[in-house]
């Protein structure tokens, strides 16, 4: 017991960080599962806009570019649907529950936040882009591209993010030893 | 003895010479063990712990679901899962002259009547695992986070049963830790030792030597 009272107060911050994670994605997860994802209205306007997006980004390549709501044609019968799954979600709140339960000023969130996100998402519309050339140029190696680029891509991306917010945070080291205090002058004896 | 063979980092030594080609070379042998150990590990697990542990859970509620490896019908198909379809499902496809594995496939679509296990230690243990050899070749950290990984299929399979037994919210909680833990732990366990290697992080001060005053 005292062993792990020891473990938490030398491990404090990162005991604290990793249980504020834990509690947000936890928040996070019911919120979604009762009422977002029921709801559907997130979900469609992000999955929409992924898809309208990556059609405006196909258009000079492939003049033909129909978007259909979810889904995006680069030309007859080269398609992909972008299903809840796939729209980036999972992706934004894993890197938004790192930003807020990592050390750092609100100040600095307020900015690297929206950042980060508009990155993620600039990353699923380029990924979308690519599974469509794919598709269209090597249809034989879609299945694999979809599952590991999808999954290597996004967790680099996230991982980066991460990795500079951990440096651009505004926030010293948690649990940093503070500053040593000034000398004291040693006393002089009289008659030394 | 030149200095640069005494080097060493705040988590011991490092190599001195070539430490990103060692780093390469380590990346791939653990590629090529998780190819030839891990994955076949992975799925000796799914079909002799998961299904059996699974299939010997005899409360009423268990008995709704019929556990199913589509594997055990189509060699090499998705053979690290067990899934648990509804019973009535099942045998209603059947009786549409489907196979297992499209009656299956149709459940997970349609989200109802199907939950599934997925064995522990998969591609997201495999990519950070290989970051953290590249960088820290002569440290053992993908073992930490294998042992991680471990904790969290243990935890993953427990709260699957319960969910299968007893109380069904537990998938809901399964689900958690397929998705959000899972992930989070390998992204976190890689990134708090990358930043501790830089002394930042909250990793960073317990690496640090004490302050006599």
């Amino acid at each position: 017991m005292s062993d792990a009272r020891s473990f938490f107060a030398t491990h404090r911050a990162l005991s604290l960080f990793l249980l504020k994670m834990a509690a947000i994605y936890a928040a996070w997860f019911v919120l979604y599962d009762l009422w977002l994802l029921p709801d559907g209205r997130l979900d469609t306007w992000l999955s929409t806009s992924v898809a309208s997006w990556t059609g405006a980004v196909l258009a000079p390549f492939y003049p033909e570019t129909i978007v259909d709501s979810r889904t995006i044609w680069a030309k007859p019968g080269i398609g992909i649907l972008i299903e809840n799954g796939c729209n980036g979600l999972s992706a934004l709140s894993l890197f938004i529950g790192f930003v807020v339960a990592y050390p750092g000023t609100w100040a600095r969130r307020a900015w690297f936040i929206p950042m980060g996100l508009a990155a993620i998402v600039v990353t699923n519309i380029v990924r979308c882009a690519v599974l469509l050339v794919v598709s269209d140029k090597w249809p034989q190696i879609f299945g694999e591209v979809h599952a590991l680029h999808a999954l290597f891509v996004f967790y680099l991306v996230i991982f980066g993010l991460w990795v500079l917010w951990a440096n651009v945070g505004g926030s010293a080291p948690p649990d940093a030893a503070p500053p040593a205090p000034p000398p004291v002058p040693r006393p002089v004896l009289a008659g030394a | 003895m030149p200095e640069a063979e005494s080097k060493t980092s705040p988590f011991g030594r490092v190599i001195s010479r070539h430490p990103r080609l060692w780093g390469a070379l380590f990346a791939m042998l653990l590629l090529g063990a998780y190819v030839y150990g891990v994955r076949p590990a992975r799925e000796w697990t799914a079909a002799h712990i998961a299904a059996p542990l699974f299939r010997s859970i005899g409360t009423p509620r268990a008995r709704a679901f019929t556990i199913v490896r589509p594997s055990d019908y189509v060699p090499g198909n998705q053979p690290e899962a067990v899934f648990a379809v509804e019973t009535g499902r099942l045998q209603a496809g059947f009786a549409a002259g489907q196979a297992a594995p499209d009656v299956i496939r149709e459940a997970v679509r349609a989200g109802e009547g199907v939950a599934y296990w997925v064995a522990p230690v998969g591609v997201l243990f495999l990519l950070p695992a290989m970051f953290l050899v590249f960088v820290f070749p002569t440290r053992p950290f993908w073992a930490v986070l294998l042992a991680y990984h471990l904790v969290v299929g243990a935890l993953s399979l427990a709260v699957f049963a319960v969910g299968l037994g007893w109380f069904a919210p537990a998938f809901g909680l399964y689900l958690f830790t397929r998705t959000y833990l899972t992930e989070s732990v390998s992204l976190v366990v890689p990134l708090l030792l990358y930043l501790a290697a830089r002394g930042l992080g909250p990793l960073a001060a317990a690496s640090r030597p004490a302050r006599i005053p």
